[in-house]
């Protein structure tokens, strides 16, 4: 099982488990990329696919 | 308040006249017989990954819970578990979805920034993450039974539906609310001297625990506990080398102990990951999961 990011665009829509990637994109009819530790993905991020790599959305800091 | 709902075996009793005939890990293709035309369907949301920082953060919030009837489709998409991040909040976790029936993922623990409101759409009824450095707890979203959410610590994260992240606390973290989703773990901010994590929210499924950064004895906070599955212990010790905390039950497994600086998992079906410290790496949080009764 492994694990993948749904894609909306090159925005991240959700992150979810599954066995095979062509048969479950083909099933939800949606984009589907593997991520990894080493590469991880969330809810929000942009994938670049030039470098492979997904990004973090910048998030402003609350002032405390 | 007379029952204490919380811990209400009822949430995941087989519905009465109904077989559990399918439990579900993996997005994809679902089957079901031509001749079932509406299926009973258990959702739960995937936990949110614990928070890191280079000092102390919070717990990952515990996946949503949603049942009810359906149609039979044919498809189902299974939630993956919130990513914890080094030095920054954890990645939320993914919604779980069959036919009508959505549950959301939990928050990520809170790490150096704080999300104001949530950054995604799709992270429908939620519990809140605990505080971490510099960052607020999290409150409760409103459930998918219109329940509201639970308010955010001070320093408990308050019960509910859907319950509270608890606060940063000078020694202390404040505890996760309890509730039938947990919230995260508050962090423990003093550098010094004797610092816990708080722990995270009790509940069907559970908030993973806030960390300490301490050059004392540090302890993470526990991940919560079910009825049925434990949440992990906070790794403890004395200097910075510990107190990561541990993660949250689950709804099928039990949350994995913090180690050193790194968070303990969340547990399988919705356990929120326990947080990290001193540059470690937020715990992540467990899976969805799809229980089908027809």
């Amino acid at each position: 099982m492994a694990t993948f990011a749904m894609m909306s665009g090159n925005t991240v829509d959700n992150i979810i488990v599954a066995d095979d990637k062509k048969a479950t994109e083909a099933a939800l009819h949606c984009k589907l990329i593997e991520y990894t530790a080493e590469n991880p993905a969330g809810i929000g991020y942009t994938y670049d696919e030039e470098t492979g790599k997904f990004i973090a959305p910048v998030v402003e800091e609350e002032q405390q | 308040m007379s029952a204490n709902f919380n811990i209400n075996p009822s949430f995941s009793d087989t519905p009465y006249g109904l077989k559990l005939q399918q439990t579900i890990t993996s997005s994809g293709s679902v089957t079901i017989p031509s001749n079932i035309k509406r299926v009973y369907a258990v959702c739960i949301g995937a936990g949110g990954g614990g928070g890191a920082t280079s000092t102390y953060a919070g717990g990952g919030a515990a996946g949503s819970f949603s049942a009810g009837w359906t149609y039979a489709a044919n498809t189902c998409t299974v939630g993956a578990g919130g990513t914890g991040v080094a030095g920054a909040t954890g990645n939320n976790g993914g919604f779980t979805q069959y036919g009508m029936i959505l549950a959301g993922g939990g928050r990520g623990g809170a790490g150096a920034t704080t999300p104001t409101v949530d950054a995604t759409s799709t992270n429908y009824g939620g519990s809140g993450q605990g505080a971490g450095n510099g960052g607020n707890a999290g409150t409760g979203s409103v459930s998918f039974y219109g329940a509201a959410g639970g308010s955010s610590g001070s320093p408990n994260g308050l019960t509910s539906y859907a319950a509270g992240g608890g606060a940063t606390g000078a020694t202390t973290g404040g505890a996760g609310g309890a509730g039938v989703i947990g919230g995260g773990g508050g962090g423990a901010s003093g550098s010094t001297g004797t610092q816990t994590g708080g722990a995270g929210g009790r509940g069907l499924i559970c908030g993973g625990g806030g960390s300490a950064n301490t050059t004392g004895t540090g302890t993470g906070g526990a991940g919560g506990n079910s009825d049925s599955y434990t949440g992990g212990s906070g790794s403890t010790g004395t200097g910075v080398t510990f107190g990561a905390g541990g993660g949250g039950a689950g709804y099928t497994g039990n949350g994995s102990n913090g180690s050193g600086n790194t968070g303990g998992a969340g547990g399988s079906g919705g356990g929120g990951g326990g947080a990290g410290n001193n540059s470690g790496t937020g715990g992540t949080g467990g899976d969805g999961v799809i229980y089908l009764y027809y």
